[in-house]
């Protein structure tokens, strides 16, 4: 089957999974106007106790964007304050931080394990948001039992991960929000290319690699073309970022 | 099979079984293989792909680097043997991409694959507990098919990288296959990001700046993804990289 595209969607499984979520959500442009229910819709996609979105720059823990609940908001600012925690090490592995039994995860993290337990916390799943070591923050979910995800919510987590860093990257560079489903349906785009351009705006601009992808975004939005588009004349050299000038096109 | 390819053979699967005990390179392992398609079989590249949690297919280590492949593995996302072979989870075998049927069933990639040279094309797909995790994609520019012994072991060497990816120290307490992968997928994104950085500041091609990565990590015996890390965070400079110092 292709879409109006012409690119085939992907299988109807996939397809199915995108959309449930997205519908799970709800209205995508009220959560970018109110981001700090961002959380609460997230526990309308998973069945978990809790959901806290964290910012991270430079490495620190900058700030949550949101949490589901006054527990969550403590948890995720005893992360801030301990700087150790599932959500810095999802965004320092840029991989999912699994956790199911937290009573015998101490040694991963000595201070955070025994306040998150004395909390009620008994597992935790924390999601880095952004691609490789262009991450900007995380998204962790809390149970109140020791459990396992299955792979299936396992999944549905790392797609929500996804549309999260597609919503709060529109809410921070004021792009666009209607498109969001669409954009993730095309996940073969050009996407070799969008790590890499990351890389060579990053080494450009002199920035880090979260502060070059935004420019790329930011860029690709402001001249209404695909960020894979963008991404291609970057590698191709045709386009460069200039730290003070802008933007050059070679 | 000649005895000359019988001793490639079991030196590609002594390697592979090594993954079963050793702290091992992932990424090199998963170049070795693509490479070592070309070497077993009448085939000129390959690519290894592995599936995420979006469905896509994303390329995770090729016989070579230049963009030209890599694109051509990516376009498999829409239209392909890949595409075809991770939706059926069977192989698909001596595609002849110069005829019309090639065309008439893929569009886009049948020309493109023709205009970088190749003839044949083959999908293999990585399957695991009933489930196509990722697709190993073989080209040739000749016109030598392979045989059925020939597929038997291609595809015994894609079932065997399957297990080896799972197999990797780091997630092996995890249960759960799609974290495993995820470790595979998010080191080529981080190795994409830093040979961005390499071809910026050092000036040069794709394909070089992931030879320096791999050099850099064999003088100082590293794991290419965790060098390919500390380039794209900064924290090692593309003049250290060129001239490593020496191992421990």
């Amino acid at each position: 089957m292709t879409d109006s595209n012409g690119a085939r969607a992907r299988g109807p499984a996939t397809a199915d999974r995108l959309g449930r979520i997205l519908a799970a959500l709800g209205d995508v442009p009220a959560l970018v106007a109110a981001p700090d229910r961002l959380c609460a819709a997230c526990i309308a996609v998973l069945s978990v106790d809790g959901v806290g979105i964290s910012l991270i720059t430079a490495g620190r823990l900058h700030g949550h964007l949101c949490a589901s609940d006054e527990m969550i908001t403590r948890l995720e600012r005893l992360q801030f304050s301990l700087g150790e925690g599932p959500c810095g090490t999802a965004f320092a592995t840029a991989a999912p931080v699994l956790e199911p039994h937290l009573a015998g995860a101490e040694s991963r993290w000595p201070a955070f394990v025994p306040d998150a337990l004395a909390l009620g916390v008994r597992s935790v799943f924390a999601f880095p948001l952004g691609p490789g070591i262009a991450g900007i923050g995380a998204l962790t979910l809390y149970c109140r039992e020791a459990r396992d995800l299955s792979s299936d919510q396992l999944t549905d987590a790392l797609v929500l991960a996804h549309l999260v860093t597609e919503i709060i990257l529109s809410i921070q560079l004021d792009g666009p929000v209607d498109g969001l489903g669409d954009r993730l349906r095309h996940v073969g785009d050009g996407r070799v290319h969008i790590h890499q351009a990351t890389g060579m705006a990053a080494a450009q601009l002199g920035a880090a690699p979260a502060d070059a992808l935004s420019r790329l975004r930011a860029h690709a939005w402001a001249h209404h073309r695909p960020l894979a588009d963008v991404a291609a004349d970057v590698v191709a050299r045709r386009l460069r970022f200039e730290p003070e000038v802008g933007e050059a096109v070679v | 099979m000649n005895t000359n390819r019988e001793v490639q053979l079991s030196e590609v699967f002594v390697e592979l079984a090594d993954t079963m005990t050793n702290d091992f390179d992932l990424v090199e392992l998963l170049t070795s293989l693509a490479t070592n398609y070309t070497r077993l079989f009448p085939a000129d590249e390959a690519g290894v792909m592995l599936v995420d949690a979006r469905g896509g297919l994303q390329v995770v280590a090729s016989s070579a680097e230049r963009m030209r492949l890599l694109e051509l593995y990516e376009l498999q996302n829409d239209e392909g043997p890949c595409l075809d072979a991770h939706g059926t989870g069977e192989p698909v075998l001596n595609v002849d991409l110069t005829s019309a049927e090639a065309d008439a069933r893929w569009p886009r990639f049948a020309p493109q694959a023709r205009g970088d040279g190749f003839s044949l094309a083959h999908a293999l797909p990585m399957r695991l507990r009933g489930q196509v995790v990722g697709v190993v994609n073989v080209l040739a520019t000749g016109t030598e098919r392979l045989t059925p012994e020939h597929a038997r072991i291609a595809q015994a060497l894609a079932d065997v990288a399957t297990i080896g990816i799972l197999q990797e120290r780091a997630v092996r307490e995890s249960r759960v296959l799609a974290e495993q992968l995820q470790h595979a997928l998010v080191t080529r994104v981080v190795i994409e990001q830093a040979k961005g950085v390499l071809a910026e500041r050092l000036d040069v091609e794709m394909p070089e700046a992931f030879e320096l990565l791999r050099g850099y990590a064999r003088a100082t015996n590293t794991k290419v993804g965790d060098v390919a890390r500390r380039v794209a965070a900064g924290e090692l400079s593309s003049d250290e990289l060129r001239r490593p110092a020496p191992s421990g």
